[in-house]
């Protein structure tokens, strides 16, 4: 319990962003759905049953509420829904790039040049090393505007206001280049 | 995505209505897998304000979602009305616990501790209550680093007064110690780890009244170790309430 790829799930916002705890509780297993409303909630039993009675993909609105429940007991309201809105950016078909609320690692411009893909992957907490990063991108984890990187000692090509990195299926940083 | 806004509390609400005390509801909603006396608890909780405590491990800078099971057994039972110490092991942290754990814990500084257990109030501040009265007449919770007393303790008056409650056979015999015994061997500082955690419920019980010690499952044996030394020490009646360690559907 409390790993996401590997990773700890904190309760510090600057070592696990409000939108990564949000992400973790709503991709739990259809299995543990209740089980965990009724331990990492207040909702009441009335409540639960009526979310948990279905089943599959109708489960998403269990989940949706324990994810919404458990964020904001642990980050308050205003983070919950801006993890919500970024949800709702990055998992609607055709990402938006734009929205204020997807997580975002700022890198100065001078900076930024002479980066890898793997260090950016790195510098944007998404995976603890370089090392690491070679071997998720082997087994095809990581993606960079919504392409799958194949070479991550490739340099990075700051040219762009933004560019979306991706690892796995869920966890999604924005890399925004200041001058 | 609905846009209803969380309830927080209603389960609480909703348990009342139903006539559950603090122990009913713990059980109903899944976080209890064993309790020393549950009928002794029960009329503890009827009777008045229960003082209960949960110890967390302060070695990094942030609690994380391993913790949050102890934190919302605490948040329960203050919006039950009881009162909650969140314990930072700042000194046991200095001894390292042998529990679940194959090999020797890393031993973390007493400064890094105590500014571990500072970076971590905030995140306690959101689930407990430290004011006092926020859902009816609950009393403020207490966070609490047991560096404060053990760091002072004496040794020989230590033995004379707690080590002789202790039987080594019937430490050995325990699971934790017979698995280290059998593998990498146990250290002496970790064999003593139970006796410094029994010496914080005793500890606690003298200077807070406090009367249950709630954890993960892998913690019952040094919980009932406290519970224990404070009958035999104070002739006092205390609780032991431990959770089931989680694992999900995908094992992690």
């Amino acid at each position: 319990m409390g790993k996401s790829e590997g990773n700890s799930v904190w309760l510090d916002p600057d070592l696990t962003p409000p939108y990564d705890f949000y992400q973790y509780w709503i991709n739990v297993d259809d299995a543990d759905v209740e089980r965990l409303l009724r331990l990492y909630t207040f909702l009441p039993e009335a409540r639960i049953e009526e979310l948990t009675s279905a089943e599959g993909i109708e489960l998403r609105k269990a989940k949706q509420t324990l994810a919404r429940e458990v964020t904001t007991l642990a980050h308050g309201e205003a983070a919950t829904a801006s993890a919500e809105a970024a949800t709702r950016a990055l998992f609607s078909g055709a990402p938006d790039i734009a929205d204020p609320n997807i997580p975002t690692t700022e890198i100065a411009a001078n900076e930024a040049t002479g980066l890898s893909l793997a260090d950016l992957f790195v510098r944007a907490g998404l995976v603890p090393s370089r090392g690491e990063a070679r071997r998720k991108a082997t087994e095809g984890a990581l993606w960079m505007d919504g392409e799958r990187i194949e070479n991550v000692d490739a340099p990075f090509q700051s040219g762009r206001d933004a560019t979306l990195l991706r690892f796995g299926k869920k966890r999604h940083r924005r890399i925004r280049v200041v001058s | 995505m609905t846009t209803t806004a969380p309830i927080v509390d209603n389960a609480i609400t909703e348990a009342r209505a139903r006539r559950f005390g603090p122990l009913e509801y713990l059980q109903s909603r899944g976080y209890v897998q064993d309790v020393s006396d549950p009928d002794g608890l029960r009329q503890a909780f009827a009777e008045g304000v229960v003082t209960a405590y949960v110890g967390f491990d302060p070695t990094a800078p942030s609690l994380h979602v391993g913790h949050m099971l102890g934190m919302m057994m605490l948040a329960s039972l203050q919006r039950f009305g009881h009162r909650p110490i969140a314990l930072g092991g700042g000194g046991t942290a200095l001894v390292g616990d042998p529990s679940g754990k194959t090999s020797t814990r890393a031993i973390v500084s007493e400064a890094e501790i105590r500014s571990n257990l500072e970076s971590i109030l905030p995140q306690f501040e959101r689930y407990l209550d430290f004011d006092g009265n926020r859902w009816g007449d609950n009393p403020p919770a207490v966070l609490l680093n047991n560096a404060d007393w053990l760091l002072s303790l004496h040794y020989i008056p230590f033995l004379r007064d707690i080590g002789r409650h202790f039987s080594v056979n019937e430490m050995l015999a325990a699971e934790t110690y017979r698995t280290r015994l059998e593998t990498t061997g146990l250290n002496f500082v970790e064999f003593n780890y139970r006796l410094v955690q029994a010496y914080d419920f005793l500890h606690l019980f003298r200077e807070e009244q406090c009367t249950l010690q709630m954890g993960g499952s892998d913690q019952w044996g040094n919980i009932v170790a406290g519970v224990e030394l404070i009958r035999k020490a104070d002739g006092g009646q205390a609780f032991a309430l431990v959770c089931p360690l989680l694992t999900t559907a995908s094992g992690e």
